[in-house]
């Protein structure tokens, strides 16, 4: 076989490439607050609160900065009383809904196959390498 | 916005997504698709003479987890010394696309997201 070293360079970059993406939406909370918001827009700390089953407002508060942070959500502040704070997702968040979608749907056609593989490898008595 | 209607579907929809980023989460797991794409059968040999930094061990565990999920295929030839080979299944071959909309996705936006960090932490006294 001939790799070059260029080549291998290529593939451990469009490797990284993926993991990236694959870190920035892998949390579950992340990617739920993602979902959320890709599919009603814009939601109140407190819809997205009442919503998440499961979150401590710690935590929704703590993913909530991150995804800010990442450019994936905005978060917007109105001065009236009481404070109303709501977020929505940004043009880059919602470019990737693209690549999610990809993934689901791919779980969706393949989930049952990865599930009866992991059985029958189970299933399988232990071998050597 | 009144009362937020979540989409019936949105627990169903982060599952699979979690699903499917735990089967190709790992680096290595990328790698070795990439390259038994490429070259269709590789030798356990040829796998770990070709990626450089991989210990034998943590090739050794990650073809036997992608073997597990069913997405590469190992067969061992009786002959002396053993040949062991492994290629893509289908559902491995079939996970490429999924990845490639990831690895463009990064190409395309990772800069912005790198951008958007800087200003958050520039306007927010650079806490991390």
């Amino acid at each position: 076989m001939s790799r070059s070293k260029a080549a291998l360079t290529q593939t451990y970059k469009r490797a990284d490439r993926a993991i990236k993406t694959i870190n920035l939406i892998s949390d579950r909370w992340a990617l739920t607050v993602l979902t959320l918001l890709l599919y009603n827009g814009v939601m109140r700390y407190s819809e997205l609160e009442a919503t998440i089953d499961g979150i401590s407002p710690g935590v929704l508060t703590r993913t909530l900065r991150t995804l800010e942070r990442r450019g994936l959500i905005e978060r917007k502040v109105y001065v009236e009383i009481p404070l109303r704070v709501e977020y929505t997702i940004t043009d880059l968040g919602l470019s990737l809904d693209d690549p999610l979608t990809a993934l689901c749907e791919w779980y969706d056609e393949h989930g049952d196959s990865v599930e009866a593989a992991v059985a029958h490898y189970d299933a399988k008595p232990t071998e050597d390498h | 916005m009144s009362r937020t209607t979540p989409e019936p579907n949105t627990n169903h929809r982060i599952d699979r997504a979690i699903e499917s980023l735990a089967l190709i989460g790992d680096r290595w797991t990328i790698i070795v698709m990439h390259y038994l794409r490429h070259e269709t059968v590789l030798r356990y040999g040829e796998l770990e003479a070709a990626i450089t930094g991989i210990s034998r061990g943590v090739l050794t565990r990650t073809l036997r987890s992608m073997e597990r999920d069913g997405l590469v295929e190992r067969k061992v030839y009786p002959v002396l010394p053993p040949r062991v080979e492994y290629t893509l299944t289908e559902l491995g071959l079939s996970l490429i696309e999924p990845i490639i909309a990831l690895c463009e996705w990064s190409e395309a936006n990772y800069d912005l997201v790198k951008a958007a960090r800087n200003a958050y932490d520039d306007a927010n006294g650079a806490k991390t």
